[in-house]
């Protein structure tokens, strides 16, 4: 098992094994979730912590800034690195997602050998 | 039993009958649909994978992979391909543009444009939005101008694949508005904002030219699209706007007036605006988009109108309209709202507590 854990909240079909695909190409495991609240329901119970989190903004039930900003309510998870993932590309939502915690915020249409190299840049800051 | 009673058995007999065969029938439709969507997501997720794992393999040889894939997974890939092509961008999506090109997906979408089939058209240009294939703009042109819904589809691709093609904002402004009966959709009126908000704007042309023959609707869609256009051009023209204040539809007349308000900045347009008939306007729609407007200008002028508006205008709304525009000028309410209306100036309190918590801290209250 890699030490290297993404969860990603994505709930496109078709784009959640992309992702997954993409991650698990260069040596991470990952955990995907439908909605935020699924991603939130882990979160509370798992032992183990995600090194990285990659999620959506638009998502049923519990969306990707909410999940955000219960992250950056909980000490334990606040440090977790996460990247959002959305279509929304206005100003205001950008800022927005910087508001509720995100790290950094990449648009669809997207590179996903981009997504990858931003999320270890992230990494690597947590590290140093 | 007697006559009567025998016909109403018969009756319910036959109306139970009937009734227990629809059943019958929904339930087996119902059960067979269940299974076609179980196979076909089966069959999405299978061609997914499978696709995600060639696309990025060495030495790919798409026809021998096309080869290996079951029915149910060949009808599965175009859609999966096309969500792909749409939603991923650099090196990677030249992997999908390869297998793209193999299958001859745009080749095929541009067979289809021939159809008299709109939904097939328009799944066509979709498809044409997001591949290589190269397709003239007359050709696009010929084949779907018949329609609304397809005249926005070539837009979109138009906008879509707007490096490919020259002046691709003129051609798919004139072919939305070809005719200027019909209002555009919700997603026809953000390809139009999409093909104007550049550095230029051949909407604006084109509604010099033609806005009197557009209807009402169109032409508010027409000027709630330029209102958020950033029109910087030194030769851009106005005048058309200007005759629509005349318009019999308040809307219109209201529109017009939004459109001003990010060209401010012209010295003569702004003096061409007939503010002072514009506020005695009988519909407070018009008089509201005037009080915007002059409050986004922000000047000693606008001022004194919009303070003016503030006691002397009949309707409430145009009146919490001009109060919100002297706040956001900067009037201090402590000192200026004595003569303002109690309602609107509540209701102002009300806003600035819900919206903007850092702008209310330290604001006086109103009166009481």
């Amino acid at each position: 098992m890699s030490e290297k854990l993404i969860l990603i909240a994505e709930d496109d079909a078709d784009l959640q094994p992309l992702l997954v695909f993409t991650f698990e190409s260069n040596g991470y495991e990952t955990r995907t979730f439908d909605n935020g609240e699924e991603a939130w329901a882990f979160l509370e119970s798992s032992e183990r912590r995600p090194t990285a989190m990659v999620s959506d903004v638009m998502m049923p039930d519990v969306g990707g800034l909410e999940l955000l900003r219960r992250c950056a309510d909980d000490p334990d998870l606040a440090e977790i690195p996460t990247v959002v993932l959305t279509a929304l590309d206005a100003e205001d939502h950008v800022e927005e997602a910087f508001d509720a915690g995100a790290d950094d915020y990449l648009t669809k249409p997207f590179s996903p050998n981009e997504l990858v190299t931003r999320v270890e840049r992230l990494l690597r800051r947590v590290e140093q | 039993m007697t006559p009567a009673e025998l016909l109403l058995l018969v009756a319910s007999v036959g109306f139970g009958g009937t009734f227990v065969a629809l059943a019958a029938v929904t339930m087996g439709v119902s059960v067979r649909g269940r299974r076609r969507d179980r196979r076909r997501v089966k069959g999405r997720e299978s061609v997914r994978r499978e696709l995600l794992e060639y696309a990025y393999s060495e030495d790919r040889e798409w026809e021998s992979w096309l080869k290996t894939l079951s029915g149910r997974e060949r009808a599965q890939l175009e859609p999966v391909l096309e969500r792909y092509l749409r939603t991923v961008s650099g090196r990677d999506r030249e992997r999908f543009l390869e297998l793209a090109s193999v299958i001859e997906l745009g080749r095929r979408a541009d067979e289809a444009l021939d159809t008299t089939d709109v939904p097939r058209r328009l799944q066509a240009l979709s498809t044409l939005a997001v591949v290589e294939h190269p397709v003239e703009i007359e050709r696009l042109v010929e084949t779907c101008s018949d329609n609304r819904r397809t005249r926005e589809g070539v837009a979109r691709l138009l906008y879509e694949r707007r490096h490919e093609y020259d002046a691709p904002a003129a051609a798919g402004t004139e072919l939305m508005l070809a005719e200027g009966t019909e209002p555009l959709t919700i997603y026809g009126m953000e390809t139009l904002f999409d093909l104007n908000r550049g550095r230029e704007t051949p909407l604006l042309a084109l509604a010099s030219e033609r806005a009197g023959e557009w209807n009402p609707a169109v032409l508010v869609q027409v000027c709630r699209v330029l209102e958020f256009c950033q029109i910087t051009a030194a030769d851009a023209s106005f005048e058309w706007l200007l005759a629509l204040f005349e318009h019999e539809t308040p809307a219109v007349r209201a529109s017009a007036v939004r459109v001003l308000k990010g060209q401010g900045w012209r010295r003569s347009l702004r003096e061409e605006l007939p503010y002072r008939t514009l506020i005695g306007d009988d519909d407070p729609e018009v008089r509201q988009a005037v009080y915007e407007t002059l409050a986004y200008w922000g000047d000693a002028d606008a001022r004194q109108l919009l303070e003016w508006a503030v006691v002397d205008e009949s309707d409430p709304r145009c009146q919490l309209v001009a109060i919100r525009g002297l706040v956001s000028m900067g009037a201090d309410p402590a000192v200026e709202h004595r003569g303002w209306p109690v309602t609107a100036w509540r209701w102002i309190e009300a806003e600035f507590a819900v919206d903007s918590s850092k702008r209310l801290a330290g604001m006086p209250r109103g009166p009481e």
